[in-house]
């Protein structure tokens, strides 16, 4: 049967699915109630196949619906927008903050005193057998430390699964679960038996077996679901829908999808399954134009699909995907602000071949974005010297209107900063992005995106104080020298104040940072093995080239590729504070290092401590200028960094990789930074991604551009992020257009990794603060992902509209 | 050799509205024009000056301390400057933390300057950009003009030049050997009143105008001529019908550029020290978009040809 849309219908079509989504958000226990009876019922039995049973009992059991309207179907949660909770990785979180949640700053979620009293009578079972509980009775008290203080933080991984992830989408289509059961078989029949790890292999094998049965079987329940509904239904048209979701939720993702209606609803099990095993952020839907085309093409040619119905299931599958939701700790909530998941569409880029890949898919999947608009999916388009002008006209179009939606990479950079880290050319040519910036190789990575967070700027903090920390925040208030013994989070450097020559403060800032690095290293290998053994990830398993073959889990270095990238934060603060003392101390001499230690260990107060800040700010180069000066020191602390954290392997096999952003981290360690030689008052925001410091960078794009340019991007496979600033009156007629092509095109000649934009004025934004009720749908781009406005906390609502404003020359 | 020098005032990197693609705009200091509404006051006299923006100002002091002319005072605790005892020497630029004070004016030869304008080639190349000169009036300064256009030249860089054309007929040839686009202001038609609103008459503009087209100093696609709307002051049907009457009788059809009155420089009078010479006109207003509308549709009827986006 072919499916046939039209413009009307659709657009009231997905009026009614977005009022499905766009509404407050929950907290749903029943997920977390069903995991710890499975874990009860299956005490004793290996890791593994306890994961396997838990999940099933999930799939099994969890309430399921299908809504009005709805193509695609399939459920994170038995309500339509809420969070399910995740006891395995941290519990304490959970219990003692749950109450806040539906009053807190920022990602709200509602939660009954019913649900609360609940929670609290079955999740004691999980008290020190958490992931987080194990992590923290192994790690040293130098990381402890170290992360009290804000030097670096383990976040993401310690409070659930990896995530960051994007499954092999092309074979699922391909084989359906049941062909890939198949090979899992075939592996478990063929293991060696003298094979010292034959008991391991075994019990991995059958876990897979257990999922992907799991998998099948929730698909089917919604089969069965859609069929009741179907016998009830009095619209006709529905009816038929119905049915028609019915059969195809029958064959996938069980088996071979045989159109493009199927091979999305198999997609989508994939990623909801997947989200359901393990609640790790930004797992992602891989080069959806590039493996979707076969089934479009084919239905196309048939005479089943036209690109308006085409434009319809795709448009109700991105709805589809903002019914996944995280639930945040508070800390993350800081962190991570928005309730975005990463979950990027990759468009475009080069095939394997290294061709252009842009097809008509490419087109449509931007064309829904524009008619739907929710926060969820995200897009990557990857660029590359050989894409059409005719694209890029598109493309530059849909910017104008969407411009908070799309990010732009590089493939000039990035394949060759692939390549530098063992990548084959043409897996290269194949990359896919995740999360924020993160460039990974679909169905064949465990990139560990985002494992750990270093703070830079508290690294140079350290250097000038000798290795104490001279700011604390302890979560409601700064404290400008706390004064106990337990300081020393560095090493000893020596005094600032004899410092001779800039190389001396450079030395101590290079061995803290390598310090640091080495604590951030030592915390997250601890958690890498913690959830190897206890929260193994089968189904991640089932779809990762190399799992399978290896007869290893994806938490235990099966995937072919394996990193781990903790990204670093702050870069241009610190760069912009080193060329201050550079230039002023050691060049001019006009400033000495005692002076200055006095003024920062006041943090500016005073009148002449004023008149210092303003001297820092205004009387030395900041990055963002096109001035070799500051932008050199910036290539060589990224390079430092780089430096550092490559040393290290990871224990799946693979090895560390830098990467560059800070989400909206540059507020939250701020606030855990004390005041910095670039002006900055203690407590302040560091500066946000790579982009210049806030109110530095005078010379316009072009130059700021050129400052980012001498960033070796080729040494950041996981990349940074970069916002522009630019508004959207620059591109609202056809010259206008052009000459924003043509800035595209100077993007790639410049080797810019990443670039994505923020065009919303500054009076928009205020008024959102004002009637949020009014701007539920406003949407900006927050870091390498979009948020709702309306839901993030005043803090960084403030620092958006600080960074709006700076943006309308 | 010894290069000339040139005063400028600003040196804009990423201008995308004086001339086609991505430019850097370079900015003239000295006009012999004084038009009410001018939105660059700081470009109208040929030397150096020093402005005070008062709301960056955190009354430190420091420059009250280091003025050699005495020209800033401290009056009842608040900061007091005075523009007729300053020599412009830049001191107390150099001292003030808080860029409240800005030494508006440098002389510069024209490597200086390219050096700058050649650090954006890349986005010129692609987007079709280039250098544009303005001001200020570029031609009060016809040497240093001239020498900075032909060596962008030297470098293939593609040249813009707006510029009131107030200036003598012979310059002009010289010029615009090393000029590929071209924006001249037309301000009002009436000769007297031209003067009320510019401090000159408008005689030898349009002379000049018809000039570069006759003799055929620039093409018809590379010449726009812009007409400031100032509601109340210059867009009555009479002055619009007088320039279109004056437009058609031109050698070729030209396009023109309406450019709305805006306020964005009122704050520079006060840093200057001078009055907004428009402020007595209360009858003035900044046009919203339907007043624009109309002024475009009333001119399109006449048979100008209107770019504006």
């Amino acid at each position: 049967m072919s499916f046939k849309g039209d413009k009307d219908s659709r657009a009231l079509r997905i009026k009614l699915l977005k009022s499905h989504v766009l509404i407050d958000r929950e907290i749903d226990v029943n997920r977390a109630l069903l995991v710890t009876e499975s874990y009860r019922e299956t005490e004793g039995e290996p890791p593994p196949i306890r994961r396997a049973k838990a999940l099933r009992k999930v799939l099994s059991e969890m309430p399921i619906h299908i809504l009005d309207g709805e193509l695609i179907v399939g459920n994170q949660s038995h309500k339509p927008r809420a969070g399910p909770l995740f006891p395995e990785w941290q519990v304490d979180k959970i219990l003692n903050e749950m109450h806040s949640w539906p009053t807190r700053p920022g990602d709200k979620f509602k939660i009954t005193d019913e649900e609360m009293q609940l929670l609290r009578k079955t999740l004691s079972y999980w008290k020190g057998k958490t992931v987080m509980d194990r992590v923290l009775t192994l790690l040293p008290d130098t990381c402890k430390r170290a992360m009290k203080y804000g030097v670096f933080s383990v976040y993401n991984y310690i409070t659930s699964g990896h995530g960051h992830f994007v499954p092999d989408f092309e074979k699922v289509l391909k084989l359906g679960l049941n062909g890939i059961k198949d090979e899992v078989i075939n592996a478990l029949n063929n293991i060696d038996e003298t094979d010292p790890y034959y008991y391991d292999k075994v019990i991995f094998y059958k876990s897979l077996l257990i999922t992907a049965d799991a998998v099948i079987h929730f698909a089917k329940r919604y089969a069965s679901l859609a069929r009741e509904l179907a016998v009830k239904e009095m619209n006709l048209r529905r009816k038929m829908e119905l049915e028609r979701v019915a059969e195809i939720c029958d064959n996938v993702p069980a088996n071979p999808a045989r159109n493009f209606w199927e091979a999305l609803q198999s997609v989508w099990f994939i990623l909801l399954t997947a989200q359901i095993e393990q609640n790790g952020l930004a797992v992602a839907l891989g080069r959806f134009d590039q493996y979707m085309y076969p089934y479009y093409i084919n239905d196309v040619n048939k005479g089943l699909l036209d690109d308006e119905s085409a434009l319809e299931l795709i448009e109700a599958f991105y709805i589809k995907t903002n019914v996944i939701n995280k639930v945040y700790d508070n800390e993350g909530a800081v962190i991570n602000a928005g309730p975005a998941l990463g979950q990027v569409i990759t468009l475009g880029g080069v095939t394997r071949d290294g061709e252009d890949a842009v097809n008509e898919l490419t087109y449509l999947c931007l064309k829904a974005d524009a008619e739907v608009g929710l926060m969820q999916p995200d897009f990557a388009i990857r660029l590359h010297p050989k894409i059409s002008e005719e694209f890029l006209v598109f493309l530059t179009k849909h910017i104008a209107k969407n411009p908070s939606k799309v990010k732009l990479f590089n493939d000039m950079a990035v394949i060759p900063a692939l390549i530098n880290v063992g990548v084959t050319l043409e897996d290269a040519r194949d990359y896919a992005l995740l999360g924020c910036s993160e460039a990974i190789i679909p169905g064949k990575t465990c990139s560990g995106g985002n494992f750990g967070q270093i703070n830079l700027a508290k690294c140079l903090e350290l250097a000038l104080n000798e290795g104490r920390v001279m700011w604390y925040y302890d979560g409601k208030e700064f404290h400008l020298h706390p004064n106990n013994a337990d300081v020393i989070v560095g090493l000893p450097t020596g005094n600032p104040e004899e410092f001779k020559t800039y190389y001396d403060l450079w030395d101590a800032f290079r061995s803290q940072l390598s310090y640091a690095v080495k604590l951030l290293v030592t915390t997250v290998n601890i958690i890498d093995r913690v959830q190897a053994e206890l929260t193994p990830h089968p189904l991640f398993s089932l779809v990762t080239e190399g799992c399978i073959e290896s007869g290893l889990d994806f938490t235990n270095g099966g995937a072919l590729y394996n990193f781990t990238a903790p990204i670093a934060i702050g870069p241009i603060t610190v760069s912009d504070s080193l060329a201050a003392i550079k230039y002023l101390v050691f060049d001019k001499e006009e400033i000495t290092m005692k002076e200055l230690m006095k003024q920062l260990r006041n943090n500016f107060e005073g009148g002449d401590g004023e008149y210092l800040r303003l001297r820092l700010i205004h009387e030395s180069p900041k990055f963002g200028n096109d001035n070799r000066y500051v932008d050199e020191i910036a290539s060589q602390v990224i390079r430092a960094y780089v430096d550092e954290i490559s040393r290290y392997e990871n224990p799946r096999g693979g090895r560390f990789v830098a990467s560059v952003y800070s989400l909206t981290g540059n507020v939250s360690y701020g606030w855990r930074t004390g005041p910095t030689p670039d002006g900055r008052k203690g407590g302040e925001p560091l500066n946000d991604n790579i982009s210049p410091t806030i109110g530095r960078d005078l010379k316009g794009p072009t130059a700021v551009i050129k400052s980012l340019s001498r960033i070796d991007s080729q040494l950041l496979p996981q990349g940074y992020i970069f916002n522009l600033k630019f508004s959207p009156s620059m591109i609202n007629d056809d010259t206008k257009v052009m000459r924003f092509v043509s800035f595209i095109r100077s993007l790639l000649d410049f080797g810019i990794f990443h670039t994505q934009f923020n065009i919303i004025s500054a009076d928009t934004l205020r008024e959102a603060q004002k009637h949020p009720e009014r701007y539920r749908g406003l949407l900006v781009r927050v870091a390498g992902y979009c948020a709702y406005f309306v839901e993030l906390s005043k803090e960084v609502q403030d620092h958006i509209i600080a960074r709006t404003e700076h943006e309308n020359v | 050799m010894q290069q000339i020098k040139g005063l400028i005032f600003n040196v804009q990197r990423y201008s995308i509205h004086d001339g086609p693609g991505i430019r850097t705009l370079v900015f003239i200091k000295g006009c012999p024009l004084r038009c009410l509404w001018c939105c660059n006051p700081e470009g109208q006299l040929a030397r150096p000056e020093v402005m005070y923006f008062r709301n960056y100002c955190t009354r430190c002091r420091k420059c009250v301390e280091v003025c050699p002319a005495g020209a800033i005072k401290l009056r009842n605790g608040d900061v007091v400057f005075d523009k007729n005892l300053c020599n412009s020497c830049g001191t107390c630029v150099e001292v003030c933390p808080n860029n409240a004070r800005k030494l508006v004016g440098m002389y510069v030869t024209v490597d200086d300057i390219l050096k700058e304008v050649l650090k954006d080639m890349k986005f010129y190349a692609r987007s079709g950009g280039g250098l544009t000169v303005g001001g200020g009036e570029p031609f009060s300064q016809h040497e240093f003009l001239k020498e900075l256009l032909w060596k962008a030249k030297e470098y293939s860089i593609h040249t813009a030049v707006e510029t009131s054309l107030y200036t003598s007929t012979n310059l002009i040839s010289g010029v615009m050997k090393h000029v590929d686009y071209l924006f001249v202001d037309i301000k009002h038609i009436d000769p007297v009143k031209h003067m009320k609103l510019t401090g000159v008459s408008n005689e030898l503009i349009l002379n000049n105008i018809r000039y570069v087209i006759e003799e055929g100093l620039i093409g018809p696609k590379d010449f726009v001529i812009r007409i400031p709307i100032i509601p109340n002051v210059n867009d009555d049907h009479e002055n619009l019908k007088g320039i279109s009457e004056f437009i058609s009788s031109l050698k070729y059809e030209v396009s023109v550029e309406l450019l709305p009155y805006h306020e964005l420089g009122k704050h520079k009078y006060e840093a200057l020290g001078r009055d907004y010479p428009l402020s007595s006109l209360t009858s003035v207003f900044i046009p919203p978009k339907e007043h624009m509308i109309k002024v475009i549709e009333f001119l399109t009827s006449l048979g100008v040809r209107i770019v504006n986006t």
